[in-house]
């Protein structure tokens, strides 16, 4: 119990102290309000935006790309990641490519997918399919490929087939690696959702920042801020209990993994 | 002193018909050749290595570190190739693993997201054999190993020792006529092992299989087995089959027994022998 009242202790200091700093450059160091806006008038944004009602659409928009994209990217990754573990014939022909992807900038293709598969929600889930796959690719062919030895040898020695040795033994083995790269996913996912958006798009918190700087509306941006802020702790939450779940048996190393 | 002990082994092995094993042989190994090539080039870890085990019998391999005695034990569960000469079960080359030998390894090398029966039963899925039936035997074992209350327990919530009983319930789970056993207690705690000793010697005896039991442990070698057979250092070949005439089942006070220590006095005075 006093554990977790000093957990949640710490973070509230560290958020207090930034909101001392936020209103002390708003009220005594006079920041105008273009540059910085008042706590209050972002509260009064956000108020606006869900209440009222504006931003919903924009914060779904942007949700389903994000969520349609990641889930798309991550599980192909893993079906990729897994045929390159097993057959080194495919590893051959698919690494040269991944290393060249891999090294480039993925955020420089947008305005290419945008071309390639029009300005609507599409280009957008490409977008986000394209940041996600490479993290969890890479995790997942290196936690396949760091089955134990022994595990493997005792296997063998029970003469255990190879789908059923990738079943019962690889693919478990491998899965705290696997959810290492859905955690990174999460965050690049968005990333990618929110670029896309910025470079063209008439929907979505990425749209509703760009539109809020043209205006000057910076409550606005910092509103829509708080917006992608807030579905990225939640979809990080939401895969580090999947994790804790489904990955039950790394127990405190799954935690200290993440952290 | 060391001479007279030497001499009364002598006669005692002699009766006991030392050069053969008790029972039939079952595993046959014949002029055994095993070469590994390395970065650094050929190395032969077993060279011209006959023995027989035979049914029923307990016989522990005891050798110095990395004198091939685990080499021995991966060629007899068809996990390494021979480079020469050839070992049989039952009369049969072996080719690869087969379902009538069973493995147990130095680790437990147990499925931490399994339950304890799904560890055990995996040789059983893994031959496609009746999962019903296999689940019953398991169930058995793991009942005569004192573990049947942790069938649905995972390896994490077990001790060592216990981890490697379910190890040893893993290898007997397909009823093999042979159970191999590689150095299955060096991990474990000096208190651990000789409960351990003493829960497979009652195994042994309630299952009657045939073990070859790798070991580098003298008293464990002396306490277990029926016969002790010595390897030399890198390439193996055989120094020693010293037949174990002592009355089972063994105790903790056999241990202190004239006879027990004149074996284990025995197989030291060969051990020193061999590091020269």
């Amino acid at each position: 119990m006093k554990e977790k009242l000093t957990g949640a202790l710490y973070p509230l200091i560290t958020f207090g102290a930034i909101l001392a700093l936020w209103l002390v450059a708003v009220y005594v160091w006079d920041v105008p309000s273009y540059v910085l806006p008042k706590p209050l008038a972002v509260l009064g944004a956000l108020k606006t935006g869900y209440i009222d009602g504006l931003f919903w659409h924009h914060f779904f928009y942007t949700l389903s790309s994000t969520a349609m994209g990641y889930i798309i990217g991550c599980v192909a990754a893993i079906f990729v990641g897994a045929i390159v573990s097993e057959w080194r014939i495919a590893e051959r022909l698919i690494n040269p490519l991944v290393i060249a992807l891999q090294s480039m900038p993925k955020v420089a293709l947008a305005p290419l997918i945008l071309v390639w598969f029009g300005f609507d929600q599409t280009s957008k889930v490409i977008m986000v399919v394209l940041v996600c796959f490479f993290p969890v690719f890479v995790n997942t062919v290196v936690g396949l490929k760091q089955t134990p030895a022994d595990l493997l040898e005792m296997a063998r020695a029970a003469n255990t087939g190879r789908w059923r040795t990738f079943w019962e033994i690889r693919f478990p083995s491998a899965a705290g690696h696997i959810f290492a790269g859905l955690q990174i996913a999460i965050v690049l996912s968005l990333i990618g959702a929110v670029v896309a958006e910025f470079v063209s798009s008439s929907e979505g918190l990425g749209y509703l920042i760009n539109a809020s700087a043209l205006t000057m509306e910076v409550n606005v941006m910092f509103a829509a801020l708080v917006s992608l802020a807030a579905m990225g702790v939640i979809g990080t939450q939401i895969v580090r209990f999947a994790h804790s779940k489904l990955v039950f048996w790394e127990g405190s190393l799954a935690a200290t993994v993440q952290e | 002193m060391a001479q007279l002990n030497r001499a009364r082994i002598d006669s005692v092995a002699e009766v006991a018909g030392r050069q053969d094993p008790l029972g039939m042989p079952l595993v046959v190994s014949r002029d055994l050749d095993v070469t590994f090539q390395t970065k650094k080039g050929r190395i032969e870890a077993v060279k011209g290595l006959s023995l027989n085990v035979g049914d029923g019998e307990f016989v522990s391999i005891l050798g110095p570190s990395g004198c091939g005695k685990s080499t021995l034990l991966r060629v007899a569960a068809g996990l390494l190739k021979p480079s020469g000469g050839a070992l049989s079960v039952g009369g049969e080359t072996v080719t690869g693993p087969r379902s009538d030998v069973g493995v147990v390894f130095q680790k437990p090398a147990l499925l931490p997201w399994k339950t304890v029966l799904d560890n055990v039963t995996l040789p059983v899925r893994s031959q496609g054999l009746n999962r019903k039936a296999g689940a019953e035997r398991a169930r058995r074992l793991l009942d005569m190993v004192g573990l049947a209350q942790f069938a649905d327990s995972y390896p994490a919530e077990l001790s060592g020792g216990m981890q490697q009983r379910v190890g040893i319930v893993r290898g007997l789970v397909n009823d093999p006529k042979v159970l191999l056993m590689d150095e299955p207690f060096s991990a474990l705690d000096a208190m651990t092992r000789e409960t351990m000793m003493d829960d497979l010697q009652r195994i042994w005896t309630e299952t009657r299989k045939t073990v070859m039991f790798i070991t580098h442990s003298i008293p464990e070698a002396v306490y277990l087995s029926d016969r002790v057979i010595v390897l030399s250092p890198r390439p193996a070949r055989l120094v020693e089959d010293l037949t174990i005439d002592l009355p089972r089942p063994r105790t903790m006070d056999t241990m202190s027994e004239a006879r027990f220590t004149d074996y284990t006095r025995h197989l030291r005075g060969i051990f020193s022998h061999l590091d020269k």
